[in-house]
């Protein structure tokens, strides 16, 4: 799905909105009593939820790309590690990636929290597991000679996407994702939703080694 | 609007300038040549154009962010379809004052002239050097004229 607040004028535009609406049934309250702002609040609820679906469904994805960064003869490539940390499938995806090429890779391990980790202020643990696949990430990819940076990156990972073009760009995107049926299907919207979104290479590489992350994680 | 006809709006470029919107039904091809503009330095948007169902919303009441947010236009959607002539004509009138390059087949070039009058016209099959070459050299011009 979008997000709202992708610009500064959409965030700006929500703004303005959310204060006409609660100056909006601040005068309802006062000019009707204290219960006349209810209606006036659900009402401008509901116009507004309605208001965000049609716009929904009247927008449309067109795949972008920043330029290219760096020198003619390197090729950058984005490493995704989306549910577990990367393994060999990956180390053999960077170098066909970059055949003939001098590389520089850049592994981003999303943060994935729950809404029920937002809720309860519990995103630490998210945070940390990120970190610890990151960290197995960077390790294996050291020990097949390839020096990589890393970071966490926002919990969704399309934003994470996003945010790792505008720093360090990149000629290709890999998204490593554990094996068909231990996925959920938001790895499976990430890919084909990176594919809607970015106008880059997206090659989807599947982790065949789940069970060590697993285990680390422990 | 007709039932099925449905406009649609796209998003915002989230990168900066120089852009180029790169319109071609042939997704393989679209993001070949957005492969060869991103070295050369510019920012791309690949559109695969309207489907048969849809309407390109340029031509509709919306207009089209990628379109407008462009530097430069590049509509290799041919002119074979009354959907690919409505875009470009969409195009020339609603983005007068950015660049347009054409890739259109021999014969098309041959049977409208006055839809291609004004915009640089390149012989399809581009190569992606080539395509470069057209968007430096349109730019370029529109510097030295504005």
């Amino acid at each position: 799905m979008r997000n709202p607040f992708r610009t500064e004028a959409e965030a700006f535009r929500f703004l303005l909105v959310t204060v006409g609406a609660f100056a909006a049934i601040a005068v309802a309250s006062l000019v009707g009593g204290a219960w006349v702002g209810v209606p006036v609040w659900a009402v401008l609820t509901a116009g507004a939820a309605i208001f965000y679906l049609v716009q929904q469904r009247g927008t449309r994805e067109i795949p972008t790309a920043p330029p290219h960064v760096g020198g003619e003869g390197e090729r950058r490539i984005l490493v995704i590690v989306d549910g577990a940390a990367a393994d060999e499938s990956i180390v053999g995806a960077i170098e066909e990636a970059s055949i003939g090429y001098r590389k520089r890779v850049l592994v981003v391990c999303p943060a994935r929290a729950s809404q029920v980790d937002h809720w309860t202020s519990a995103v630490d643990g998210a945070h940390a597991q990120a970190q610890r696949y990151l960290g197995e990430s960077l390790a294996r990819l050291r020990d097949a000679g390839i020096e990589a940076q890393g970071e966490i990156g926002d919990e969704d990972p399309l934003r994470a996407i996003e945010d790792a073009l505008r720093t360090f760009g990149a000629d290709s995107i890999l998204i490593g994702t554990p094996p068909e049926g231990l996925e959920d299907s938001s790895v499976r919207d990430v890919v084909a939703g990176a594919r809607a979104r970015f106008a880059l290479p997206i090659t989807r590489v599947v982790i065949n080694a789940p069970a060590q992350a697993t285990a680390a994680r422990g | 609007m007709p039932l099925g006809e449905v406009s649609l709006s796209p998003q915002p470029w989230p990168w900066g300038h120089p852009r180029v919107l790169i319109e071609h039904a042939d997704e393989a091809v679209g993001m070949s040549l957005a492969g060869g503009l991103r070295q050369a330095g510019y920012s791309v948007a690949v559109c695969p154009g309207p489907a048969q169902s849809q309407r390109c919303p340029l031509a509709g009441d919306q207009g089209c962010e990628a379109a407008h947010g462009a530097d430069v236009v590049v509509s290799g959607l041919g002119l074979g379809t009354p959907q690919a002539r409505e875009v470009l004509a969409a195009l020339r009138s609603r983005c007068a004052g950015i660049p347009l390059i054409i890739e259109v087949a021999a014969e098309e070039k041959e049977e409208w002239p006055d839809l291609l009058e004004g915009c640089e016209v390149l012989v399809s099959p581009v190569a992606p050097d080539e395509l470069v070459a057209a968007v430096q050299g349109v730019l370029a011009t529109q510097g030295q004229g504005g």
